[in-house]
């Protein structure tokens, strides 16, 4: 009898502790739950639909085996796209946090997160889907918060589980999308080429006008280039030297892009 | 009479202990020990750019974008260890940038050569940059002082620049502090504070004052 009694309360026991573990709201389960398929630490982009691309860097920690957790963040290499989404749950019994603002650091908890939830201004929502481009994000947890009172410096952002960030919205409504690196890589490309022919354009032009100077400064430190008999006159050596000096002076303030240092060249 | 003595004695114990309490109480502490009752920092850093909150600058960034950096927060302060703060932050709804300006120095200037030598932390994304006064760079003709550089029409002069680094990646945590090398570049001057940022994917955000 005995016997039977403790197995009864083993196995109450076991049952308690079964509720417990599968207490927490089903979208925070969902959210550590991820962990599958999910490239931790790697390389994403996000660009608008003009010419503005950035990389960011993205990592996650879903924990031990025993210990699950979840924590996303995503931190762009130039601009101030900085999120962090995570997974509390020693917080009322399950949390979802964000964090969206590098400089003011400020949490915004959801509590009890049954999703859609809002707190104060700012709302998290499902989606299914989400199609960027050519490509379409399953199981999208999107963030907005409201115009007033933003701490963020975005207004929105979508965060797919299996992915990261795919979406993220400025503050003045311009949205950015996902990319492959290839458009990254294009743009690092073009700009090296705009930069190279920006260059020899300034080069071109510095070399004419230095040139066109210099050959004006030796005509008119010389009369006549030949005698009365026709035979060429050698033009002075100081013109030559004064011709080159101007010529090197408007070459190197083409090239260092200050065109008023030209006034300074003693011309 | 020996109880007399041992009461004498330890009266005079007391009152000596007294007087060397009292002692202690009157020394005056050096200043160089006290805190500051003021947290304005003075000289290069609080001149920059002369930043207020409120003040807004137009840049033009390569690819086109014409947008302004607003300025939105400015903090002194003094910490638990005497260290005068100035912290300032400017930001820019799109593209969404977010530039934070910090310097700190010891409560008290001993001499005028301390502002010189205020270097500035400027954090522009992941990279990161240390700013001298171009006044000690001139001084020191340092390589990194510019004389004069135009930035889309307008001259500046007293301009220096300096390369920037990065944070290593990924940066799990806002303590790991670890940086590496960048190509990235900052040209400043103290009057108009930040003029041109220039990024290792080789687009860059300028100054834009042609049109003021």
């Amino acid at each position: 009898m005995k016997k039977v009694l403790f197995l009864a309360v083993a196995a109450l026991l076991c049952a308690c502790g079964d509720d417990e573990s599968s207490s927490l709201p089903k979208d925070v389960q969902m959210l550590l739950d991820s962990k599958n398929g999910f490239s931790e630490d790697s390389v994403i982009y996000l660009a608008d639909t003009v010419n503005f691309v950035d990389k960011i860097n993205q990592y996650v920690d879903f924990g031990a085996e025993d210990q699950p957790k979840m924590d996303y963040a995503a931190k762009a290499l130039a601009s101030a796209i900085d999120v962090r989404l995570y997974v509390d749950q020693q917080l009322n019994d399950g949390s979802i946090v964000v964090l969206c603002n590098p400089a003011l650091n400020t949490k915004i908890i959801f509590d009890d997160p049954d999703l859609p939830v809002t707190k104060n201004d700012y709302k998290l929502s499902f989606k299914d889907s989400l199609k960027v481009g050519d490509s379409t994000y399953y199981d999208i947890v999107v963030f907005n918060a409201n115009e007033d009172n933003n701490v963020c410096n975005i207004s929105a952002f979508y965060y797919g589980i299996h992915d990261g960030l795919v979406r993220v919205v400025s503050k003045n409504g311009v949205t950015l999308n996902r990319v492959p690196a290839k458009v990254y890589e294009d743009a690092v490309d073009r700009r090296a080429k705009e930069k190279a022919i920006a260059d020899s354009i300034a080069q071109a032009v510095a070399d004419s006008i230095a040139q066109a100077v210099a050959d004006s400064i030796i005509k008119a430190n010389t009369i006549d280039s030949t005698d009365d008999d026709g035979n060429p006159i050698e033009i002075p050596q100081e013109v030559v030297d004064l011709a080159e000096s101007v010529a090197e002076c408007i070459k190197k303030a083409y090239s260092s892009g200050s065109l008023s240092a030209i006034k300074d060249c003693k011309i | 009479m020996m109880k007399f003595c041992t009461k004498s004695l330890l009266l005079l114990n007391f009152s000596l202990a007294f007087l060397c309490a009292c002692g202690e109480v009157t020394t005056t502490e050096p200043n160089y020990y006290k805190c500051s009752d003021n947290s304005k920092i003075s000289g290069f850093a609080a001149e920059f750019g002369n930043y207020k909150v409120g003040k807004t600058i137009p840049y033009k960034h390569s690819d086109g974008y014409l947008f302004s950096l607003a300025v939105i927060d400015r903090d002194n302060y003094i910490d638990e260890v005497c260290y005068k703060h100035l912290n300032t932050i400017l930001e820019s709804a799109y593209p969404i940038y977010s530039v934070s300006l910090s310097t700190e120095t010891t409560t008290f200037y001993y001499n005028e050569q301390d502002k010189l030598n205020q270097t500035i932390t400027v954090e522009f994304g992941q990279y990161v940059f240390s700013l001298k006064n171009p006044e000690t760079l001139k001084n020191t003709h340092d390589s990194s002082y510019i004389e004069k550089l135009e930035i889309n029409g307008v001259t500046y002069t007293d301009v220096a620049v300096v390369d920037g680094r990065k944070y290593e990646q990924p940066r799990k945590s806002e303590y790991q502090t670890k940086t590496v090398e960048s190509d990235a570049k900052l040209y400043y001057q103290t009057k108009k504070g930040i003029l041109k940022i220039e990024m290792e994917d080789g687009s860059y955000i300028a100054i834009n004052e042609e049109d003021d």
